[in-house]
Formats: structure tokens, sequence, C-alpha cells
């Protein structure tokens, strides 16, 4: 091979070293990625599973209580009839936490003026979507909720 | 767009081309140990600090919480006994290597003049790295951290003159409490990572100013450009130390160990880290009394005053010659026979 | 039941009359020692307001100085009770001796022992249930020291054996102060007290395990032994203060021995879910007809513990009595093999999670579910007294839905174990591919240099 050739194929070994430098460094890289993004990512749950909510007892007639369980925020509503609602309390414009409001019979957000029926349909303001309904069983005294 | 397109619009606004032929450019003398060792106490501080950003991101440091933060970290988040490993080990690296650059330089006389301050910040580097060290063990708050954290604060109590100051700023008050925890906690994540880095920088401005003085001529020898000789040699080590830790990580089971109870006795195996095992052995064999004072106040101010000597070694030895190199060495064999006797 | 009230009203007019006659004999070192004349005299009549119970009608004075004196007496058969009382419970100012021995504290003299102040000094077994049920039964008075203690001991001890005994004069029949104490009372949560439930069974041997004395009235004396192999005493000894020992079913003042028919109701006040499963077993008709109690034939009333379900063992709890019974052995040989299956399940579990453990991973939910499968396990055993196996099929199911569950988890962290450490692997690959392409461009470096400076 002549000088020249030599050179070219010489150089053309560096850049070939380079990138396989580069390359290999930056799966390493990813490799180490991986374990620290999964150790921040935590798992999400999305639902409820069955959790007691208290004794009947601790309910008055007409009024709406929050309880946290499983770490959300549940609403829940005893009926001036008899009978029981509950909802996810968060809004589901933004997030705050609604109230029951018993002289109107509804529910209500005090952050944006969202207004949803007793059974959870989102009727005026900005809230998108109805809150989210749990199911309510009665057992022994017991209120247990459950995500449907 | 091909690569060196982007590169070359970085470049134009950042400076990186003048930077880097700038830096890049510069001549390191290629066989000189301190520049290969100082990369690797950087990468390890790096490690560190990334491994330590992932943990502090979950762990809770009340006295009530902190255990139970530790064994979900290790037990339930993917990756928990990795990252909880990976910190460990680079940090017993770290103090190892820290420790290793200062025996290296009292035998080698590179503390004498001009170099005294590169040395006084060394020093205080190392120091900060060993209570990064003693913070971290008390943190995971099981009984073994919790005996450590009641030594450990004793001992600071017995450093003449500060020692009462720097017992109850370490305990956050008389009493060792979920306060104390707390301000662990702090100096481990904010105070002592902002004093080393402030260090770091301290200490490499020194080692810029002071003018070339070695007892070896032959460190001088060959000259290699820090770009790429220099950088490519670092990054072939770096990556021998990052396997290391990370195998270390993998393959030594760390058992976390119990919760802390403030009414159970101290478990019989509580022992501080390696580092310290030569003053353990000293307190745990020493008579009651010694010269009138009760042992580990003397070993305290002992300690204290070896420590101040240490730190004031170019002052003291201004030639840096045989007897420094002598001393040192026999200052390494006591301290193993002392480890050895603290271990059986 | 005699109470405090009239004793010290006699005991103050005794006083009121002595210092009248005695006047200036008394000196001014036994002045010391009480409170002035005058005090006396006064606060015989005074009512202090402190409660709504009946006035105090203690006076001032000193009612320990019997102990003052005698504790400096020579002989210790007077030194040592007054040292012990001043460290007992009762050295309060309102009992002191003359609660008990009754006389003069006050007096000096010789007079101080008088029997007719009602001076006692060594009352005799009636005499020390009088005594102490005096104070003790006595509701109102006890409510001032402590109100939760016990008052129906004065009821319950004459109705025990012990209290029958005592009765009809017996030397060996314990009182109070046998178990108690005389002079050392101390309160009963008090590990130096004989009575703590964990000094207990030790009290109890000190008679019923003395081989002469228990001749005399017929008893067995190997009670206590077997107490201490049973799972109760291992129960109470590690730490369950709720675990019986003696007094747990013989009761601690009415003694009295279970008769053999019943004691299967004793054992049902802790155990009651196996005594409502073994009630429909057909061992429980059987029993009855054979005067059987329950519980008895297979779990000794002293030597409580698990019995052995182990088809294989000598001590098949079921061969003593059906060891030649082919139809019950069938059934036995089914529940053996349901509880061996169970346990086998139990123990595996637990091993694994311990094998990981061991390795330094902390799985998870684990150690939840283990507690799960112990609750199973625990149900299993309960209904494992009806011995009708069709009745536990669905906890043994249950048993066996817990053993899954664990192990699923403990696979599921192995699993991933197992998965990262071939990540590792990979990626210990990728760093000796990248090492080695390092080393080769720094030698490539390197050999530039030298051929540029040539």
């Amino acid at each position: 091979m002549s000088k020249d050739e030599k050179a070219t194929a010489e150089s053309g070994r560096r850049d070939f070293l380079g990138m396989a430098i580069v390359g290999t460094a930056a799966a390493l890289g990813v490799t180490a990625a991986v374990p620290g993004i999964s150790f921040l990512r935590p798992d999400s749950r999305r639902v409820i599973g069955t959790a007691s909510a208290g004794k009947v007892h601790d309910f008055q007639l007409g009024t709406g209580r929050m309880v946290l369980l499983d770490d959300r925020p549940v609403l829940i509503i005893r009926l001036p009839e008899g009978g029981f609602r509950a909802f996810l309390a968060a809004c589901t414009h933004l997030g705050c936490i609604v109230k029951y409001s018993q002289e109107r019979n509804r529910i209500e957000c005090p952050c944006h003026r969202g207004v949803y029926s007793i059974e959870g349909a989102n009727v005026s303001g900005p809230p998108p979507r109805p809150l989210e309904t749990l199911k309510v069983e009665v057992e022994s005294g017991e209120i247990f909720v459950r995500s449907t | 767009m091909k690569a060196h397109h982007i590169s070359n619009w970085f470049s134009d606004r950042l400076g990186w081309r003048a930077l880097s032929s700038d830096v890049g450019g510069r001549l390191v003398s290629a066989r000189n140990p301190n520049i290969y060792i100082g990369g690797v106490i950087l990468f390890l501080f790096a490690t560190q600090i990334a491994s330590g950003v992932l943990l502090l991101l979950h762990y809770q440091s009340s006295a009530e919480h902190a255990f139970e933060s530790v064994t979900r970290i290790a037990g339930e988040y993917p990756y928990g006994d990795l990252v909880r490993g990976v910190h460990f080990w680079s940090g017993q690296l770290l103090v190892g290597t820290l420790l290793f650059q200062l025996v290296l330089s009292m035998l080698r006389g590179s503390f004498t003049a001009p170099r005294e301050l590169v040395w006084v910040s060394g020093v205080v580097i190392t120091t900060v790295a060993a209570a990064f060290a003693f913070t971290g063990s008390v943190l995971p708050w099981t009984d073994d951290a919790y005996a450590q954290a009641r030594v450990g604060s004793q001992m600071a109590g017995y450093v003449p003159v500060i020692g009462g100051t720097l017992l109850r700023l370490l305990r956050g008050g008389d009493e060792i409490t979920s306060q104390t925890l707390q301000k662990v906690f702090g100096f481990h994540v904010a105070v002592l990572p902002a004093s080393f880095t402030l260090l770091l920088v301290l200490h490499f401005y020194t080692i810029r100013s002071a003018p070339r003085v070695t007892t070896t001529p032959a460190a001088d020898g060959e000259k290699i450009p820090m770009y790429p000789d220099f950088v490519v040699r670092m990054a072939a080590i770096i990556v021998g130390v990052l396997v290391v830790v990370v195998s270390l990580a993998t393959f030594v089971a760390r058992p976390i160990g119990n919760a802390a109870d403030a009414t159970a006795a101290s478990p019989a195996s509580a022992r501080p880290t390696w580092f310290l095992l030569p003053v353990h052995a000293l307190l745990k064999s020493a008579p009651t009394t010694l010269l009138g004072v009760d042992s580990a106040r003397f070993i305290g101010g002992a300690l204290t005053g070896l420590y101040l000597l240490v730190a004031a070694l170019p002052f003291v030895d201004k030639r840096g010659g045989r007897v420094t190199t002598g001393i040192t060495c026999g200052a390494l064999v006591l301290a193993a026979l002392l480890t050895i006797h603290a271990l059986y | 039941m005699p109470s405090i009230r009239p004793i010290f009203l006699a005991f103050s007019a005794t006083l009121a009359t002595q210092l009248a006659l005695a006047g200036p004999t008394i000196d001014a070192g036994h002045a010391a020692a009480g409170k002035s004349a005058q005090t006396v005299l006064h606060s015989a009549a005074t009512t202090k307001k402190a409660d709504e119970a009946p006035p105090r009608e203690v006076s001032e004075i000193d009612t320990n100085t019997c102990a003052t004196c005698h504790g400096s007496l020579p002989e210790t058969k007077y030194s040592t009770p007054a040292k012990q009382f001043v460290a007992s419970v009762h050295a309060d100012d309102r009992i002191g001796c003359v609660g008990c021995h009754k006389g003069d504290p006050r007096d000096p003299t010789v007079r101080a022992h008088d029997r007719e102040g009602g001076f006692t000094p060594r009352p005799n077994e009636q005499g020390i249930v009088a005594i102490c049920g005096g104070c003790h039964s006595n509701a109102p008075f006890i409510r001032r020291f402590n109100a939760r203690l016990r008052t129906d001991q004065g009821d319950l001890f004459p109705l025990s054996l012990h209290g029958k005994l005592a009765t009809t004069g017996d030397p060996n029949a314990p009182t109070c102060a046998t178990c108690h104490g005389y002079h050392d009372v101390v309160s009963v949560s008090s590990l130096l007290a004989p009575t703590n439930p964990r000094n207990v069974a030790n009290l109890c041997a000190r008679c019923h395990e003395n081989p002469e004395l228990m001749k005399k009235y017929g008893l067995p004396i190997n009670e206590k032994a077997k107490w201490q192999r049973s799972a109760h005493a291992r129960a109470l000894l590690g730490g369950n203060p709720q675990s019986p020992s003696c007094t747990g079913c013989h009761g601690p003042h009415s003694a009295t021995p279970p008769r053999a028919t019943t004691v299967g109701r004793v054992c049902g006040q802790c155990h009651p879910d196996q005594l409502e499963a073994f009630r429909q077993s057909p061992h429980s008709k059987a029993y009855r007809r054979l005067g059987l109690s329950e519980c008895v034939p297979c779990h000794d009333p002293h030597e409580a513990r698990r019995s052995s379900w182990d088809i294989n063992s000598s001590e098949f709890v079921c061969n003593r009595c059906h060891a030649k019974d082919t139809v019950q052995r069938q059934v036995a040989a089914e529940l053996s093999q349901m509880v061996s299956t169970a346990r086998g399940r139990l123990v595996r579990a637990k091993a694994r999670y311990e094998a990981l453990k061991a390795q330094g991973i902390n799985v998870h939910g684990a150690q939840y579910s283990l507690d799960q499968l112990d609750t199973e396990q625990q149900k299993l055993s309960i209904t494992l007294h009806s011995l009708n196996p069709s009745r536990m099929r669905v906890p043994m199911a249950a048993v066996i839905d817990a053993a899954d569950r664990s192990e699923k988890i403990i696979a599921a962290a192995q699993q991933e174990r197992q998965l990262r450490r071939r990540g590792y692997y990979v990626a210990l690959a990728l760093a000796i591919t990248l090492l080695g392409l390092l080393v080769t461009k720094a030698v490539q470096l390197a050999r530039q240099r030298s051929r540029s400076k040539a």
C-alpha cells in the first residue's frame, strides 16, 4: 500500500474505533439509566380494593363525609331518605376535593364552581366528566366501598 | 442533519471548540499517579451524587419512618438494592482512595512547599469524606446505626475545647432523638456535598497555582495532551472502577439489620465503619483512665492532636524526607494491627 | 368483717388514757419519733375533708415506730421483719405495723405491747385471714389506696380447698401470708413478688412439689415439671402475660382443681373455638358417656401442648385409643394427611422466604402473606378438633391458597433477581468491551505520539 492509502486506512480505523467507543459507551449508559429510571417509577394503582369506610352510625342522614381509602379521598353521602352514595372526591376538572350540599341536594366543587348531580353526573361548570362512582355495600353495620 | 452540524451549532454558542482545544491541548504528566487518582475520586463522587439523589427521593428522614423507608428501598422499589449497594460501595471506595492519596503524598513527600495548601485542602477533603461515611451509616436508623450515632457523637464530645458544642450540634440537643436524625440527614445531603464541592474546587485551584515541585524526577518525564490521550486513559480506568463498584453491589449481600430500639441494649456486634476500626480497637482495649482522665476522653484528645499534626504536616516537616516516610509506614502498620485486633 | 375504724378509735382512746396516766414521763427522745401530744389529742377528734369517703380517722402519728425500734435490735427474728416491712408495699403511714399487729406505736415502753391494747404478736392462720381480709375485703377502705385492687379474696378464699383446710386449723394450710409474704409483701406486678405470674409456678411448687407434704394429702408432685414442658409455660416465659400458670386455671384465691369431668370448660375460657369445634365431633358424646372431660384425653391439662398428628410417629395422638380400630384409623389417616400437608406448605414457604432474606433480598409483601398463611393454619387447627374431614376441606383450601400466594410472591422476587442478574452480565460484557476499546485507543494514541516524535 502507498503511504497515502495507509494513512487513509489508518484514519478510517481510528474513526471506527472512536465511533465504537462512543457507541459502546452509549449502550453502557443506557444499561445504567434503566435501573435509575425504574427505581423512581412507582407502580400506579388505579382501583380501590374493597375497603371499610366505617360504621353506619358514623354517618348521619343527609350528610356527606370524606374518608381516605387507599390514599384516595372518597366522598360518602348518606341520603336523607336512606341509602348511600360513594364517589372519588376528586373533581374531574382539575382535582379539587368536592363537597356535598344538602340544601341543594347536589355535589359542588368550590374551586371553579363545578356542579354535579346527586348521581355524580357533571351538570354545570367546567368539569368534563362525571365523578367516578364507587359501589357501596353495607354488611353488619359496616360500610364497604369498592371500585366498580 | 449531520452530527457535526449539531455540534457546531452548540459550539458556536457555547464556545466548546475553543475550550476543548485550550484545555484539551494542555499537557499532563503521564506517569503521575495523582491525576489518575484524582479522576477516580471525581468519578466516585459523581456516582455518589447520582445514587444519592435516587435514594433521597425515597428515603424518609424521621426516626419513625427511616428504617421502614430503607427496607422499602431495598425490597420494594425496582433495583433498589442495586442503588443502595452502589451508593455504599462507591462511598467506601471513595474514602479508601482518598486515604490512599493522602498516604501516597506523605510517602512521596509531595506536601512540602509550595504545595502546603494543596495538602491542607486534601486533608480537609478526606475529613469531609469520613464525615460523609459516618453520617451515611447513621441514616438507616438500624440498631447498629443508632449505636454508631451514640458512640460517634460521644467521641465528638471529647474533642478538646469545642467538644461540647460539637456534640450538641451533631445531636441536635443533648440526647439522640428524631431531631438528631434530621440534622444528620441535612448534613449528609446538603452541608457535606456543598462543602466537598467547594473544597474540590479549592483543591484544584491550589494545584494549578502551585509550581511543579516533585521529589521524583521520573514523574516529570513523558507528557501527554489532556485530550484525547489522558481522557482515554482516564475513561478506561473509570470503566474499570465502575465494573468493580457494580459487581460489589450486585454480589455482596448486605442485609439491612433490625430497626433501632432506643430501649434495647446496643447490639454486641456494633462496630464503626472500617476506617474507624483502629480507634474502636483503642477504645476497647484502653484501661479505664489514662493520665488521670477517662480513656475515651484521652483518646479523643489524642486523636484530635494527631489530626492537627497530620493537617499541619507541611509546617512540621519542611523537607518531607525519610523521617515522615518512616513514621507513615509505621503508622500504617499500627493501624492494620489495631484493625485486626478490633475484628477478632 | 372487722373494719379499721373502731380499731383506730380504740387506739386513740388508749393513747389518750396512757398520756393522761404517763404524762411527763414521755421523754424527748420518743417525742422525736412521733408528733406532739397536742396534735394527738386534737387529731383524734379532727376529721379531714380529703375525700367523700368516711373521714380520715387516722391520727397524725407515725404508725411505723415499731419498725424503728425493732430494726435496731440485734436478734434477727425482730430486726428482719422490721427491715423487710419498711421496704414493702404496706409501709404506709395509714397502715404501718399497727395496721396488722395493733398495739401502741407511741409508747416507748413494753406497755406498747399490751394485749389489752389489742396487740397481736403472732396471729394464727385464721387470725391472718381475718387481719388481711379486714382491709382487703373492705372496698371503701382499699379504694383509697389502690382503686384497682380486687376485694373478693375474703369471699373466695374460704370456698377454696386451701381456705377450708385453714378453717380446720391445719398448720400446713396456706393463708394469705404463705403466698404473698408476711412483712415483705410487694405488688404482684413486681418481678420480686412470689405471686407475679412468672413466679407463680415456683410458689405453688413450694408445697406441691414436696413429697412428704403431699403424701399426707394424697396429691401428686409432678404438676410443675409437667407445666414447664407445656406450651403455656413457653408462652408465658416467652413474654405473653395472658398465658396461664397455676393460678390461670385454678384461680388464685379460690384454688380448687376443676373436676376431672369438667376441665374442658376451663380450657374453653381461652380456647372457645376449639371447644366449640370439639363439641361437634363424635368424641363429644363418647367422652361424656365414658365420664371423660373434653380436651384432657388428648392434651394433658398440665403439660398442655399440641398433640402429634404424625401418623408414623409412636406418639400419634389417635393411637392412644384407636390403635386397633380400622374405621377410626382411616379417618385419622385422612386428618393426619391434611395436617402434614398444611404444615409442609407452611414450612416450605417460610424456608424459601428465609433463604431469600439471607441473600439480602427483602421481599415486599411476603411477610404479610406469610402471616396470613399462619392465620389460616391456626384456623385449620381449630377446625381439626371437629375430627370431621369434610368440615376441614374449606380451611384446608384456604391454607393451600395462602401458601400458593406466598410462594408466588417469593418466586416472583427470585425471578426478578435472576432477570437482573442477566442484565448485569449484559452490562458487564458491554463494560469489558468498552474497556478493551479504550485500551486499544490509548495504545494507538501512544504509538502515534512516539511516531510523530521520531
